[in-house]
């Protein structure tokens, strides 16, 4: 082990047999011939079960050696033990979200209304709202909500917008009825919420999880493709 | 500040007072939200006077043409976007009929709260 | 729940802001409690949380999920507290020393003063340790993580991680010896 680097302490002259020119400078040989570090190692990956290694458990400077992380262990645990703040998380998640809100991240401009208007509504705004839709189906949860022009051209485009809509659904037979639902109603919050005209919507099941609450299996991603 | 900035900064004044006037507009963008969040202890620094409010860019390709008005406005979460977009462009070129007739009004809706 | 964290990240990334403050409301917890047992200092610990949720709102969209959210965080506060330790002055500043609790009025009152001397024992020598000392045993002891986990947060081999948590234990155990 390299122990040669850093802030060294000072030699280890406290321990009978400590400190031969084979040891590294913090290690330390005890008097049974076993190094700290393996004593330790041992120690902490459960070797210390007798019917593995009886030395440690009988012999005297591995136990000593043994009892001084335990004493360490106890320090720590009562100084965590009622030093923990309450931490205010509310606070703190205050001050995180006025910096964030001056560093949002709107998206790209997308049409508002008929074709001859000059109103936008940005796509981040607009996929929370497809995102809050699609969860209106029960169990159903939406990820990433991605919304592009349907057509090439112009750009900003004037156009209809295609909606790219991941979910993660509640295990059902009817995944592709759930799929369509879930479509009906992004078209209906574009239209109600929005009023954002959209040509298309791609709904992708991602995963789907057990009512249960057991076993997610993911299933790849089923498709449910129809305008 | 020459006298084109001077009429700039008073149109746009205009129009942040239109837009904001609204139903269903929360604020306009950027950076007012502060104003409506008394819990928010940090926040974008108040428009220095005299300077064009958040969220509204007022300009003219030249001297003559017509005034592009841009407008970016925070919505209520439960208004419908298009139906507060189409208001606000609206109420903004009638405040404009007399001082600006014919101003090409931009509507962006770029968030709900 | 944990599973939640994925979507919500993809959703963050895309600019949901209200996404993010719930990963935030969620996570802030945990890592205040791991960047306080590496500063030392709660005020510390709430600057160092803050930023890194701040510095993790400017790089999600290069976050592409390839760990977990938490995973991701924890990382960054790790990285973002070792910063702070390797720009403390090197000289140890008593008046840094982490006041210890109040004692606990349920045990005896002798051992509760030894408690609590034991604790100031403890925090006056983990100020001792080098940053990466530090950093590497609060994760080993206090989060339970594993070498090569460690290695990878700090950036450093295994078995660095390894010799650096023997060191810091060998530096407290010493510490706690000399208290007793």
């Amino acid at each position: 082990m390299a122990m040669n680097s850093g802030a060294e302490l000072p030699g280890s002259g406290t321990g009978p047999g400590s400190g031969g020119a084979d040891v590294p400078a913090e290690d330390e040989r005890l008097a049974c011939g076993r190094m700290l570090s393996e004593v330790w190692e041992a120690w902490e990956d459960g070797a210390d079960d007798p019917a593995r290694d009886p030395h440690l458990r009988a012999c005297p400077h591995c136990s000593a050696a043994v009892r001084q992380l335990d004493l360490l262990g106890a320090a720590v645990r009562e100084a965590g033990g009622g030093r923990e703040p309450e931490w205010d998380a509310g606070a703190l998640t205050e001050r995180v979200m006025d910096v964030v809100r001056l560093e949002l991240r709107p998206g790209r401009p997308l049409p508002l209304g008929e074709r001859e208007e000059d109103l936008w509504v940005r796509e981040a705004m607009a996929a929370k709202a497809l995102r809050a839709a699609a969860e209106t189906v029960p169990g159903v949860r939406a990820g990433s909500c991605r919304i592009r022009p349907a057509e090439s051209g112009g750009s900003p485009s004037r156009g209809p917008v295609r909606v790219r809509l991941e979910v993660v659904v509640p295990l059902t037979p009817r995944l592709r009825d759930l799929a369509e639902e879930v479509r009906r109603r992004v078209r209906g919050a574009a239209d109600d919420a929005l009023g954002l005209p959209v040509d298309h919507v791609d709904v992708h099941i991602t995963d789907v999880t057990d009512p249960a609450g057991a076993d997610p299996g993911g299933v790849g991603a089923e498709e449910g493709n129809q305008p | 500040m020459t006298t084109a900035a001077t009429e700039r900064d008073a149109l746009a004044g205009t129009v942040a007072r239109a837009a904001a006037d609204v139903p269903g507009v929360a604020f306009l963008r950027p950076g007012l939200a502060d104003l409506f969040r008394p819990s928010a202890r940090t926040g974008p620094p108040r428009a220095a006077a005299g300077r064009a409010p958040a969220g509204v860019r007022v300009s003219r390709a030249s001297a003559t043409g017509p005034w592009e008005v841009d407008v970016q406005i925070v919505v209520h979460r439960d208004r419908h976007a298009l139906t507060v977009a189409r208001t606000v462009r609206d109420a903004v070129t009638t405040a404009l009929s007399a001082t600006a007739p014919g101003a090409q009004v931009t509507v962006t809706v770029t968030n709900a709260v | 729940m944990p599973g939640d964290d994925g979507l919500l990240a993809v959703r963050a990334a895309e600019g949901d802001e209200d996404a993010f403050e719930a990963l935030v409301r969620r996570h802030a917890p945990g890592l205040l409690r791991l960047a306080a047992s590496m500063l030392g200092s709660p005020a510390e610990a709430e600057d160092a949380v803050q930023d890194a949720f701040v510095s993790a709102w400017r790089r999600l969209p290069e976050f592409r999920g390839q760990s977990a959210f938490a995973t991701w965080m924890h990382r960054i506060v790790v990285n973002r507290c070792l910063n702070m330790l390797r720009s403390r002055r090197p000289v140890t500043d008593l008046d840094s020393v982490p006041e210890p609790a109040a004692p606990d009025h349920s045990v005896s009152p002798v051992r509760a003063a030894e408690s609590h001397a034991a604790a100031v024992a403890l925090g006056r020598s983990l100020s001792e340790l080098s940053p990466e000392q530090r950093v590497c045993w609060v994760l080993r002891e206090l989060e339970g993580q594993s070498y090569e986990t460690i290695a990878e947060t700090v950036g450093i081999s295994a078995e660095a991680a390894r010799g650096r948590v023997f060191r810091a234990r060998r530096c407290l155990t010493e510490a706690m010896t000399a208290w007793r």
